[in-house]
């Protein structure tokens, strides 16, 4: 964006971002020492908490399941557990959905294939997938056919980040006409991905292929950046895009009524 | 796709976005080369403004008017030819330039001593020219001002030479206004002396005509005749009465009245002839009269003109050019501009270099991205190894996967496994892993491909079958002793004795064994296809590392038998022309090439696709730039401290 564009944006009066009755978050890191995310159970409900007042409803926990972090399911499924329990304790009324962050290598793809679970709970078997850095476009096409054939729904998970989507946005459209849904992360609105990412998720907007907008949060911040990227996104695509965005696709996927 | 112009209108955006990049991509990759250069033609500039021999203008200003001549009225256009003041003042501009005058104030300036003698310039006629080289006339616009500009090395001379031109072209003006004054009084002079020639030699004609028809003077002549007449009439009257009142008088009287009154008659009719005879002449009497009368009255004209001009010529100025300005000897030179010379080399230097870069590119047929990989070579592109820091040495490099689980490199590994496995419908066993030329990291990658593919859970065995220079055995650790491919495929070994353990359990290695003077005979042996046979049913993968494929036959040998083949290219060394002669080889003999692994790729440097690798290097799992600029730190820290380690063993 030019300086002038900053300035004017300034004198632009904003429209005022009012959350949505439901809000879920397809994407999080926010179990308590899983990943990378929130290492104490204290920070993930200082997350909650700020995320409940921001008017978030519901939480999709989607811990990493890649090389660098290979969660054991059964680690994610005491942190989930652990964390539906304190979060209960407090009282905070939102609700916490268990799922994964697939790390799209050959190793992850074939557990997929031999009937391990990486899908969002309560969702019809839909799976959040990222793109490893290198991946070339015909393994992905390739690899997500194999996925979709054996009846696993993907979202792809922040593409705008992704070093083969940021030189072939195009590509987008093509995984969308396969019923890929794809997931664009607040932190790359506001800028924390840098330039590129920026440009790619806007482009993204502007051409209305963006089924969900989630935190992909691994700490507070993460939270506070996707309250600023909702108001961003409010202000430039309206009121129908941020719906359509946090609440009516990710509801629908995630399963929830 | 339902809106394909939609597409191919993005993508045309995409093309000049990408040219664009390319553009950029190349003035920053050759930014040393441009800034070398234009920092040289700039310093080679600067050098020469010092060392060049200063030139000085000197400047004299000069204000020529169109003056007037007011002695003799409508005698100016004898001194002012051309009648608008445009053309006149361009003449006089002109003028400066003239080889007369400055012939002449050549002379002046011999014979002021201080003669003008360039170098190189001997005949007057090379002097002339040298001077002309220096002059420079500029008028100042809307005025009768002219600058006389004049060049030397030396300010005193500049101006010398700038006073001395005006001094000589105002003096050469005046000379030639006074020539013509000059002509003007000697012209009188003569026409006076003409006429008064003319005066004389007609009054001579008149009075021979005088002369010759007896006459004093035309009237006087006449009346007297005429009077003459009346008194020789009256006289004969007298005679005749005499003569009829006397009638007694005597015959002799008579006789001698008659006779007397005859030769009345006779003398009054001389007389009436005489009279005739005058009128007669009486025209051209007077036109002899006008004549000179004429020429007479000229003649006072001319003289009354030329005593006008003696007494009035004194008062005549002809100095129309003044000098307003005398020229002084100049404080600073005019040549060499500094700074004019030095902003010319920087920029010369600066076009000069981006030509020279742009040259350079377009010389350059090396493979230096994925873009070439399908553009070039158009076989699949599996992925890119980025330039490790220079600090890290090459056993580091070939250990990144077992150094370095969890790091980029190794993410990028992976993901070329991901990319093997999954952009290919053929089943993926048996890998030869080759590259056109020597040193392009094909045991590099062979190693890191087949450490990826252990650690995935595959067992896997790498084979080296590069028999020439075979390195394997060097860079992982094996357990027993060194037994390897030529020891079975020469029948002096059994498969177990040759399947080495590594430090990764899933991962098994063939040591290439002792080098064979002649590995193409030994790797046709029928022995080889046993063993991958063999191997086959025992292992997940089998990595196959060989000679580059330019030099030898090795790699077709086996690249024939093995499910495919991985390219190994060096970014920005291996040629494509070379490479793709390389890989259609293999293709003739029956291989399959699964794709290219482009090595060596300098991220931070490198063409546009690699410019989102870059980004995604620098914004990759979300953590900022900060911390992953720390973490690089932390890593090249412990990349040194395992050097010294290594270094103390």
């Amino acid at each position: 964006m030019t300086l002038w564009a900053k300035l004017f944006k300034i004198n632009k009066k904003s429209i005022d971002f009012i959350p949505p009755g439901r809000w879920v978050d397809l994407h999080s890191h926010i179990l308590p020492g899983v990943d990378d995310g929130a290492q104490t159970l204290e920070k993930s409900l200082e997350m909650i908490r700020y995320a409940s007042e921001t008017g978030i409803t519901h939480i999709v926990a989607t811990p990493h399941y890649s090389d660098l972090f290979p969660t054991p399911p059964k680690k994610r499924e005491a942190a989930l557990k652990l964390l539906k329990e304190a979060v209960c304790d407090a009282g905070i009324s939102i609700k916490i959905i268990g799922g994964w962050e697939i790390s799209f290598t050959d190793v992850h793809i074939k557990r997929i294939l031999n009937g391990e679970d990486f899908g969002i709970s309560g969702s019809r078997n839909y799976t959040l997938v990222e793109l490893p850095n290198g991946i070339n476009k015909a393994s992905v096409i390739e690899g997500f056919f194999s996925l979709m054939i054996e009846g696993t729904k993907i979202i792809l998970a922040h593409p705008e980040r992704n070093s083969l989507i940021q030189q072939d946005i195009d590509l987008i459209k093509e995984l969308r006409f396969r019923e890929v849904k794809i997931q664009v992360d607040a932190e790359s609105i506001v800028g924390v991905h840098g330039p590129t990412a920026k440009k790619i998720a806007f482009e993204l907007l502007k051409r209305d292929e963006v089924d969900s907008l989630s935190s992909d949060a691994h700490s507070l911040s993460g939270y506070k950046n996707y309250k600023k990227a909702c108001e961003i996104v409010n202000n430039n695509f309206g009121k129908e895009i941020i719906n359509k965005i946090i609440n009516d696709v990710p509801s629908s996927i995630a399963g929830i009524k | 796709m339902e809106n394909n112009s939609g597409i191919l209108e993005n993508n045309q955006k995409d093309v000049k976005e990408r040219d664009f990049r390319m553009y950029a991509r190349i003035l920053l990759k050759y930014a040393p080369l441009i800034i070398g250069i234009t920092i040289t033609t700039t310093a080679i500039a600067f050098i020469y403004s010092v060392m060049a021999t200063e030139v000085y203008e000197a400047k004299t200003m000069l204000r020529i008017e169109r003056g007037s001549m007011k002695v003799l009225p409508g005698l100016d256009n004898a001194f002012y030819s051309g009648g608008r003041d445009y053309d006149f003042f361009q003449t006089q501009i002109k003028l400066f330039r003239s080889r007369s005058l400055i012939r002449a104030m050549l002379n002046e300036l011999t014979s002021m001593k201080t003669p003008f003698s360039p170098e190189g310039a001997t005949t007057e006629e090379q002097k002339i020219n040298a001077f002309l080289g220096k002059v420079r006339v500029k008028p100042v616009p809307r005025s009768q001002l002219v600058h006389l500009c004049v060049e030397d090395g030396s300010p005193e001379k500049a101006a010398l030479y700038a006073n001395t031109l005006a001094k000589m072209y105002i003096q050469q003006s005046v000379d030639g206004k006074m020539s013509i004054v000059k002509h003007y009084g000697e012209w009188f002079d003569s026409q006076a002396t003409a006429h008064e020639r003319v005066i004389r030699e007609r009054e001579e004609d008149f009075k021979k005509f005088r002369q010759d028809n007896n006459i004093v003077e035309l009237n006087i002549d006449l009346t007297a005749s005429k009077d003459t007449l009346k008194r020789l009439q009256s006289q004969l009257n007298d005679l005749e009465k005499k003569i009829a009142g006397n009638d007694n008088l005597g015959d002799i009287k008579k006789f001698e009245l008659e006779q007397a009154k005859a030769e009345m008659q006779e003398e009054i009719k001389r007389k009436k002839d005489r009279i005739i005879e005058l009128d007669n002449l009486s025209a051209q009497y007077n036109s002899f009269k006008k004549k000179i009368l004429a020429a007479q009255n000229y003649y006072t004209i001319l003289l009354s003109r030329a005593e006008e001009w003696t007494s009035t010529k004194d008062e005549f100025d002809p100095r129309n050019i003044n000098v307003i300005d005398k020229a002084k000897p100049p404080t600073r030179p005019i040549k060499p501009r500094k700074t004019v010379n030095v902003l010319f080399g920087m920029i010369f230097g600066m076009i000069l270099g981006v030509g020279i870069a742009f040259f350079i590119e377009y010389l350059d047929d090396t493979i230096k991205s994925p873009t070439d990989v399908e553009n070039f070579l158009k076989v699949p592109f599996l992925g890119l190894i980025p330039t490790v820091s220079s600090t890290q040495d090459l056993a580091a490099i070939e250990g990144i996967v077992e150094n370095q689980p969890k790091g980029t490199i190794a993410e990028n590994y992976r993901a070329i496994r991901t990319n093997i496995l999954f952009s290919s419908d053929r089943p993926v066993r048996q890998l030869v892993v080759t590259s056109t030329g020597p040193s392009e990291g094909k045991t590099t990658t062979a190693i890191n491909i087949a450490e990826v593919m252990a650690r995935a859970g595959d067992k896997t065995l790498i084979i080296d079958a590069d028999m020439r220079r075979p390195r394997i055995h060097k860079v992982i650790t094996l357990e027993g002793d060194e037994k390897g491919l030529s020891n079975y495929l020469t029948g002096n070994a059994t498969l177990d004795e040759i399947i080495h353990k590594s430090p990764i359990e899933t991962l098994f290695v063939i040591p290439a064994g002792p080098i064979p003077p002649n590995p193409v005979e030994i790797l046709n042996s029928p022995r080889l296809k046993i063993l991958l046979d063999k191997m086959s049913e025992r292992y997940d993968r089998i990595i196959i590392d060989t000679p580059p494929v330019i030099a030898v036959t090795d790699a077709a040998i086996l690249a024939r038998m093995a499910d495919g083949v991985i390219f190994t290219v060096c970014g920005g060394r291996a040629h494509r022309d070379i490479v793709k002669r390389g890989i259609n080889g293999l293709m003739k003999v029956g291989g399959h090439v699964f794709g290219v692994i482009l090595n060596n790729v300098n991220i931070y440097r490198a063409s546009y696709y690699d410019y989102y690798y870059y980004n995604y290097y620098r914004y990759a799992y979300g953590y900022g730039y900060r911390e992953k600029k720390v973490d690089k730190k932390k890593r090249k820290k412990d990349s040194n401290k395992k050097n010294k380690d290594t270094s103390q063993l």
